[in-house]
């Protein structure tokens, strides 16, 4: 059953004396043991969704009362949006963790990494000071670090960047989540670290059989770790798809761009990448219709219609949001040029 | 011959982590001020083996000249000055170091809460700080002293309670910065209590700062003492303060014809501060690495 459910999130931020929707109704749940991707670009609030969940906006660095929150985050059967912030606190760290797009500030520059490790695991697991040592460095050994003495007496400076997303990863798996997010756990490294990073999360997905929510830009983590993909684009899920499925029969404009952009190694041709035209608008000035009408280069009817389209299901755990596919009558079974599916 | 290796290796790490400490004896001046400071603390813990003479007796000889009984003469009422001048240095040292001590803990305590909390909190908090701040500071002490009964308690209190302003922006402005990094949110994300947030991952990241600075502070409120004693609106005399006994020099004759009743007590005050702006400079090199010297 589904470990995580989202419905209808709304996240609103305070903008001088008006709030802007950052997310706007997402709905998606996260099955046990699965790897969900989250793809769209830079401020359509996958990182902003993912935060939520941990409830971190509510945090005093998020600024008091510049953000608000509604719709309902369900996670174990229990709705996080009613829980105190103490009973959230149990649930951070330990239910649910999380890791960060940038090791290199992940990690207190004051303390060695057996502290920090230790921290966690006295505060989650009652574990003493010997028995906290040895349960980290196994769990760092897990991760993949060979010199696992040297790395637990170390300052974070003295280690490298995919040494210190290590034992992020390991401090974030020290309390065996049941959800571990992950946003853009490899951005900041360069492109072999980012191979032994993903390998690494995905063995230890696979060991503790754990669900991981993954935030990235790249198709390439796409395709290498995902099991569904949700494509985001200004604060809605615009498809929702298995990645085979999106990888082959991309529904929405926007996908297929975005799929388009990626460049084919395999059957090299001196061919432009044909850009998607335009650039995201100011979520106030987009009116009541489709987001993606101006960008869209299929727009013909859209601009007529005045309303959101909603997210129907194209096919089996197939969702897309686009008029399109509404007019379509409910339960054919696919759309679109895919001659491979038919 | 690679054992011989390895061993250099191992010792490069090793120099490598302590290379905070190595810093902070490079400098030649540090270590001077590191001497001259023990010998102040040694002097003032051991002030009645050392001085030989009652600070306070009151001999026959008035402003007498250096001599064998006497090392640096006595002052205009017979006192030794040698003994007073190292009565003066715990006066001076209680005075820096208390005064620091209240002034580290109020501003340390009220910028981490400005800055973590924010809003209506920070502003309160600064607010108080800039009216504060309008007051020049030696004016205030001067009222104040005037109002409650000038003594070493009132000093200490009083410097303490208006010299916070300046560190509490300084690790307001240090924690706005910190609090945004991402092992902050690494501490949220792991279940902490803001308490706990703020007190073991902020805050040891602030200190560094605070220390120099609390360094500095300490020469500062040695300067402000004196001048307030000379003012006779510090520490009262028969106790003895450097400063008051500097303010026997207002009478001309003293300055011009009995310079060995204010000459010793400049010149320990001068060194005093020297010392810990000194040890301040050396601190500030070992903790902060971006003022990397020449």
């Amino acid at each position: 059953m589904a470990l995580l459910t989202v419905e209808q999130l709304k996240i609103k931020f305070r903008a001088g004396n008006k709030y802007q929707q950052i997310v706007d109704g997402v709905d998606f749940s996260v099955r046990k043991g699965e790897v969900v991707c989250m793809v769209g670009e830079s401020g359509c609030g996958k990182s902003v969704t993912a935060l939520s969940l941990m409830r971190l906006h509510n945090m005093q660095f998020h600024k008091q009362k510049g953000c608000a929150q509604e719709g309902k985050i369900l996670f174990h059967d229990v709705n996080l949006m009613s829980l105190s912030e103490k009973d959230m606190r149990k649930i951070r760290g330990n239910k649910m963790a999380m890791i960060f797009q940038d090791p290199l500030t992940a990690l207190n520059p004051l303390f060695t990494v057996k502290y920090q490790m230790g921290e966690v695991l006295k505060r989650h697991l009652h574990m003493k000071k010997k028995e906290a040592y040895d349960f980290s460095a196994s769990l760092l050994e897990k991760a993949g670090i060979r010199d696992v003495d040297r790395v637990m007496n170390a300052y974070p400076h003295t280690l490298s960047g995919g040494m210190r997303q290590r034992v992020m990863i390991a401090m974030a798996l020290s309390c065996d989540p049941d959800l571990l997010i992950a946003d853009e756990p490899t951005t900041a490294l360069d492109v072999t670290v980012q191979m032994q990073i993903l390998e690494c999360i995905k063995s230890m997905q696979k060991r503790m059989n754990m669900a991981v929510l993954m935030i990235t830009h790249d198709f390439g983590v796409v395709a290498e770790m995902a099991d569904r993909v949700l494509v985001f684009y200004m604060g809605q899920i615009v498809e929702e798809a298995d990645v085979f499925t999106l990888f082959s029969n991309p529904l929405h404009p926007y996908t297929k761009s975005l799929i388009g952009l990626v460049p084919n190694h395999r059957e090299y041709k001196r061919q432009r990448l044909e850009p998607i035209k335009g650039c995201v608008s100011a979520i106030k000035e987009t009116g009541e219709g489709c987001r993606f009408r101006d960008r869209c280069s299929y727009a013909g009817e859209c601009f007529r219609k005045d309303n959101m389209p909603p997210l129907v299901k194209a096919d089996m755990g197939h969702k897309v949001r686009c008029w399109q596919y509404e007019t379509m009558p409910e339960g054919s079974e696919s759309y679109g040029c895919h001659a491979e599916f038919i | 011959m690679n054992e011989g290796k390895w061993a250099d290796v191992t010792k490069k790490i090793k120099t490598r982590e302590y290379r905070g400490i190595s810093r902070f004896f490079r400098r030649k001046r540090t270590i001077f001020g590191l001497v001259i400071l023990g010998m102040l603390i040694f002097l003032s813990i051991f002030a009645p083996c050392l001085s030989g003479n009652d600070p306070y007796f009151m001999t026959e000889e008035f402003g007498a000249a250096p001599s064998k009984e006497h090392l640096l003469g006595t002052d205009m009422i017979g006192r030794d000055t040698l003994s007073r001048l190292i009565y003066a240095a715990r006066v001076s040292l209680t005075v820096g170091f208390g005064t620091t001590f209240i002034s580290v803990a109020v501003g340390l305590c009220l910028g981490l809460l400005a800055g973590y909390f924010g809003g209506i909190t920070d502003s309160i908090i600064m607010r108080l700080v800039d009216i504060l701040m309008t007051f020049p500071p030696m004016i205030l002490v001067l009222v104040i002293a005037g109002i409650a009964k000038p003594g070493l308690i009132t000093i200490i209190v009083t410097l303490g309670l208006i010299g916070w302003t300046y560190l509490a922006r300084l690790v307001r402005g240090n924690v706005l910065t910190i609090k945004e990094l991402n092992f902050v949110k690494a501490a949220v994300m792991a279940g902490y209590s803001k308490r706990k947030i703020l007190f073991s991952q902020i805050m040891p990241n602030v200190m560094a700062p605070v220390l120099v600075n609390a360094t500095f502070k300490v020469a500062g409120t040695i300067v402000t003492e004196a001048s307030l004693s000379f003012l006779g609106l510090g520490v009262q005399p028969p106790t003895a303060s450097w400063g008051n006994m500097l303010s026997d020099a207002k009478s001309l004759t003293v300055l011009t014809s009995k310079p060995w009743l204010w000459i010793p007590a400049s010149v320990m005050l001068l060194l005093t501060v020297v010392a810990f702006n000194f040890v301040g400079e050396g601190l500030r090199d070992a903790l902060d690495p971006s003022t990397e010297m020449e």
